[in-house]
């Protein structure tokens, strides 16, 4: 019954390590798709998969940056091919002029929706970089391991997505708010 | 090395403020700073949104749906049965053996999906089985008891470094009831107290247990002294079930319920 006592604590393993992180996962798994049904399903997926591979997992101290890996991972390859809007690279020029004129805009009159919302306009590739560095507190290395790529672009990503963000609130804020988000379906 | 221009500068702003920069780089940024205003400027536009983020990062997050982890766990469980059903496929040689390899799957994979959703063994059943082994043994004139005593205070001290809860052996005043000893048993998954009274040819036994994951029994609900006390019947015997001092108490005896609940009422009392 080897087979049997071996898949059991694997279930008790998973559900010890993996279930403390669903409210992270989920937070995350929102400002990245953008949509909570679609961040259900991408906890789930994520979860699964954190369980098929748990044998993989050495060090159980770094089970939350092993497990937003996977998430990041599970988003690029799964919900950015299947994208529901086109991405506003558009914003891109002018708002790194806007945001390096170093313009006086008190960003802390920003509402939470606003902010929400100027965060989602954001490519996948800089919204992704500046939640795991900003909101989840991983370090450029950590992030540069989820993403698969170099520490130098993890860098050029948060740089050039706070531009964008500061950009984006700016503009919000002259357009009396005009960006409406954080309440999607 | 030539002195770098303000966007090569701008672009390391980022990793600067984050940290994460090496020591060289960060003394050069520094230089660049204190004598260029409009770098500075940049440094706090971009470290103002930083902070933005960062302060409203609680607001960001927000908590997963109550169902959401039950339908994880329910995929966990299907994706294991799916896997057990794929190793055991996976090892049959021939149809027959296949068959019965498949039978034994299903019904081990059940037993194990349903096992988690069981609910816990009733604490009834389990006294009251326990109860008819030592009156069992007792008609073979085989020994029960770990220690015979009459004396409660010295029943409480045994067990006291045996058990990890405080056991205190009610002495039953006013009946006729007599301490006939203790013993350690087995059931609900851990050792348990168990004190043996005995009057006449009456054998009653009480059993203490922690009082955390055990749901008290149904059945017929009376309150004494401000504690209420669930009175059942299984397989002929009476049960009376309480709690008192963070355990639960389960008294099994072949006397009325009546008589049951004066003994609970009794205890509660001591």
């Amino acid at each position: 019954m080897y087979l049997f006592r071996r898949r059991k604590d694997a279930q008790g393993r998973f559900e010890a390590l993996v279930l403390p992180h669903l409210d992270a996962l989920y937070g995350a798994a929102v400002r990245m798709t953008r949509h909570r049904q679609d961040a259900e399903d991408l906890v789930q997926e994520t979860c699964l998969r954190a369980y098929r591979f748990l044998d993989r997992l050495e060090d159980e101290g770094r089970c939350r940056a092993w497990l937003f890996r996977i998430l990041t991972n599970t988003f690029i390859n799964l919900y950015r091919r299947e994208q529901r809007a086109p991405e506003m690279v558009a914003l891109e020029e002018s708002g790194v002029e806007a945001a390096a004129s170093g313009e006086e805009v008190s960003l802390e009159a920003v509402m939470d929706d606003e902010l929400k919302a100027a965060l989602d306009a954001l490519p996948d590739d800089y919204r992704t970089a500046i939640l795991l560095s900003d909101v989840e507190e991983f370090s450029y290395e950590e992030i540069a391991g989820m993403l698969g790529c170099p520490i130098g672009t993890v860098r050029s990503r948060i740089h050039r997505g706070r531009n964008l963000l500061r950009a984006n609130l700016i503009r919000a804020a002259g357009r009396g708010g005009d960006l409406q988000g954080g309440s999607y379906a | 090395m030539p002195e770098k221009t303000c966007t090569q500068i701008g672009e390391g702003l980022s990793a600067f403020l984050d940290g994460e920069v090496a020591e060289a780089e960060r003394r050069e940024i520094e230089a660049h700073l204190s004598a260029c205003p409009h770098c500075r400027a940049y440094l706090q536009a971009e470290g103002s949104v930083r902070s933005l983020v960062r302060g409203r990062r609680e607001r960001l997050r927000e908590p997963a749906p109550l169902d959401l982890r039950r339908r994880i766990v329910q995929a966990v469980q299907a994706e294991e049965t799916q896997r057990r059903w794929d190793a055991l496929s996976r090892r049959r040689t021939a149809g027959r053996l296949a068959m019965a390899a498949a039978l034994v799957l299903c019904v081990l994979g059940g037993a194990f999906y349903f096992r988690s959703s069981e609910p816990p063994r009733s604490i009834v059943a389990e006294v009251v089985d326990e109860h008819i082994r030592c009156l069992m043994k007792l008609t073979k004139k085989e020994e029960v008891l770990d220690f015979m005593t009459a004396d409660t205070r010295a029943m409480n001290q045994w067990f006291q470094g045996r058990i990890d809860i405080n056991v205190t052996a009610p002495p039953f005043q006013g009946s006729d009831l007599r301490l006939a000893g203790g013993r350690l048993c087995y059931l609900l998954d851990r050792q348990r107290a168990q004190m043996v009274y005995r009057e006449g040819e009456h054998v009653i036994c009480l059993f203490m247990l922690d009082r955390r994951e055990i749901p008290l029994p149904q059945g017929h609900e009376v309150v004494v002294s401000s504690h209420s006390i669930h009175l059942t019947v299984y397989k002929g015997f009476n049960v009376a079930v309480w709690e008192d001092r963070g355990l639960t108490h389960a008294l099994v005896a072949d006397v009325s319920q009546d008589n049951l609940k004066a003994l609970a009422a009794s205890a509660l009392s001591s």
